[in-house]
């Protein structure tokens, strides 16, 4: 998903949270680590973390319940599938399709080689 | 955390220093008891009964216990002497004045204590061994050393010298603030120079000293002085010593004082 | 917090000053990063703000005090981790019980979750018998559970096993709060990097760069790039040039603080120009 792994820190954190979301690994009203804890464990500064779920919090992700922490929104995968598409769909998209246009391939070549990497994946 | 001087954070400072220095200090104390008894011991050949010659081991103890005490002082500040020592002296919160008072409370009075346990104990050590030693009874009966101090003043008293109002109490006067101002001297030294201290401090005075003693000379060669005027002037030059020592007590202790307010972790010294 | 006002110091014989006219102001609830490479004089500045040295000039307030009275108010406020230090030949648990007292906000609790982060649990060990590295770890536990405001370390992380720079790092993320600032003085950058908020970048008596790593992050892009027209700085890697471009404000990439220094050092007009708007 990620051509460089140069994005700022806090959206490489906000990223992880997002995997797990989508992996099923954090449940829909499950709890995530406090901003401290979750710093400790990837040894990142916390207002970095702050961004991070800021960011998330933003798009809906995840909630805040005053005193209690943050949790996951109930519709998070949604809304995690959502902004990937978009993301992918977006820049990182428009990367590959000016390396492609570089070298001169054709629409109908990409279509037969995503058909074709489709069929074998699903086998 | 107040800013005034605290008896709390004074005792914290006290705890801290023998906690993390038992050690030296007990070894320390050892063997200036075994010193100090065996010196005892030597010197008791001169003891035919405690009035003949028993005052003879009190002088000497005393005498020794002014030498003792300046090494004592020069010891003092230790942390002082590295750079490491210096950051954990100076950013311990306690005022300057707490940590300069704990040093002079343990190296001055708390040398004084230990000093007057070993003269007491090396007594009772020398009442037993002494007479085997020497093969005389006499050596062995027990002798009040601390009573001897006030025999001290009785001893100076000369007929002579009195009447030139030159008492006993005024020359043990000015041996004991004599003592006192050394000390306060040899804690400016420490606060000085926390390294050498003792060689330092002793040189520098010494040197005071003679620049004083030259001084006299000039001022006695050039001013005629006949002893009749030396014998009038006594007295008065007596007192006078008496002040300069109490000024110089105070001024060597605040200046030991300021000075270490003023110390760095680094210090471009010249000497 | 502290205010570093218009300092100017120098050694005795050198007539160059490290420090000309230099201010600074550290804010509560920020991780410093206090860069330079050796000698360029950042245990100075450590001295210097926690009053173990005197200013030729200007002078250094922690909360409006100047530490150079070395007030008992302000000396339990602040702790510093020198890069050498000597422990007595006593237990752990004597020299907490003698040390303690003296800073009022000391927690046990903290001092114990630190050790057992480090994996030094034993109260009983004498503390002459570590290693550096030990020794580093269990005064560096008691400095934080001293949990004073201003904590500052020098080369906190010089003797560590790399197990235990990943241990520090998650104690000081973990510890931090918006009451406390603590600056980490050192030359190796990639040790501390994830967990700064601040860098401040020195050599040669200047402050190279004085900016947080948002401000890096608006004004400076890092990437792995062929292409260097328009670089404030690149070094060749493995992976193709790493360089240094200014940020047209289109993208934010990730702060390579390892670089930022390198760049710094090797083209600091052009750096601090980027940073000249602020």
């Amino acid at each position: 998903m990620n051509f460089k792994e140069n994005r700022p820190i806090y959206m490489q954190i906000a990223d992880r949270i997002a995997d797990e979301v989508l992996s099923g690994a954090l449940q829909a009203d499950s709890r995530i680590p406090s901003v401290r804890e979750y710093a400790a464990t990837v040894e990142v500064n916390a207002n970095t973390v702050v961004r991070s779920y800021d960011y998330l919090q933003q798009k809906g992700v995840i909630y805040n319940r005053r005193g209690l922490g943050y949790f996951v929104a109930p519709d998070a995968v949604k809304i995690v599938h959502d902004i990937r598409r978009e993301q992918l769909l977006g820049d990182e998209l428009k990367q590959v399709m000016r390396q492609l246009a570089s070298i001169g391939i054709s629409p109908d070549e990409l279509k037969e080689i995503y058909a074709n990497y489709l069929k074998s994946n699903n086998e | 955390m107040k800013d005034s001087f605290s008896i709390s954070r004074f005792w914290l400072l006290l705890r801290k220093d023998f906690v993390e220095n038992k050690t030296a200090l007990v070894i320390g104390s050892f063997a200036l008891f075994a010193a100090m008894s065996l010196l005892m011991i030597i010197l008791s050949i001169f003891i035919d009964s405690p009035d003949k010659g028993g005052c003879l081991i009190g002088y000497v103890l005393e005498y020794l216990f002014g030498i003792g005490c300046a090494i004592s002082v020069s010891l003092s500040f230790s942390p002082m002497r590295t750079k490491q020592g210096r950051i954990s002296m100076f950013t311990l919160p306690a005022t300057t004045l707490e940590k300069y008072l704990e040093q002079i409370v343990v190296y001055i009075f708390g040398f004084a204590a230990v000093y007057a346990v070993c003269v007491e104990l090396g007594e009772l050590v020398r009442c037993v061994i002494a007479p085997l030693v020497w093969g005389k009874e006499s050596a062995g009966i027990y002798i009040n050393h601390f009573a001897v101090l006030g025999t001290i003043k009785d001893a100076f008293n000369d007929i002579h010298l009195v009447e030139m109002g030159i008492t006993g109490s005024k020359i043990f006067t000015i041996c004991v603030l004599g003592v006192i101002a050394d000390l306060g001297i040899f804690t400016l030294g420490a606060v000085l120079w926390p390294k050498f201290s003792f060689i330092k401090t002793y040189a520098a005075t010494y040197m005071i000293g003679i620049v004083f003693f030259i001084a006299f000379i000039v001022v006695a060669s050039v001013v005629d002085i006949t002893e009749p005027m030396i014998e009038t002037l006594f007295s008065e030059l007596l007192i006078v010593i008496i002040v300069l020592q109490v000024l110089i007590a105070v001024a060597a202790f605040v200046a030991g004082y300021y000075l270490l307010k003023r110390k760095n972790v680094i210090h471009p010294t010249v000497f | 917090m502290l205010k570093v006002k218009n300092l100017t110091y120098g050694y005795r014989k050198s007539a160059t000053k490290i420090f000309n006219n230099f201010s600074l102001e550290l804010e509560p609830g920020r991780v410093y990063g206090l860069l330079g490479r050796n000698g360029a004089g950042k245990s100075t500045l450590i001295y210097l703000m926690t009053g173990l040295l005197t200013p030729e000039s200007g002078d250094v307030e922690y909360e409006g005090v100047d530490v150079r009275e070395r007030r008992p108010s302000t000396l339990s406020n602040v702790f510093i981790v020198p890069e050498e230090f000597e422990l007595p030949a006593i237990s752990l648990k004597q020299y907490v019980a003698i040390n303690a007292p003296f800073y009022p906000n000391f927690s046990y609790d903290d001092l114990r979750s630190y050790l057992g982060v480090f994996e030094m649990n034993d109260e009983t060990v004498n503390l002459k018998s570590l290693s550096m590295g030990q020794k580093k770890k269990v005064f560096m536990s008691f400095a934080l559970a001293t949990n004073t405001r201003l904590l500052l370390m020098d080369e906190p992380t010089n003797g560590l096993d790399i197990p235990s720079k990943s241990q520090f790092r998650k104690i000081i993320a973990r510890c931090m709060n918006d009451d406390r600032t603590i600056v980490l003085s050192t030359h190796q950058v990639r040790d501390v990097d994830s967990i700064l908020d601040h860098v401040l970048i020195i050599d040669n008596s200047r402050t190279l760069l004085n900016a947080s790593i948002g401000e890096i992050g608006s004004r400076l892009a890092f990437e792995v790039s062929s292409n260097v027209d328009g670089a404030l700085y690149w070094q060749p890697t493995i992976n193709g040039n790493m360089v240094v471009f200014p940020n047209d404000g289109t993208k934010e990439t990730m702060v390579d603080i390892e670089m930022l220094f390198n760049a710094v050092l090797m083209a600091p007009e052009r750096i601090a120009a980027m940073f000249a708007g602020k």
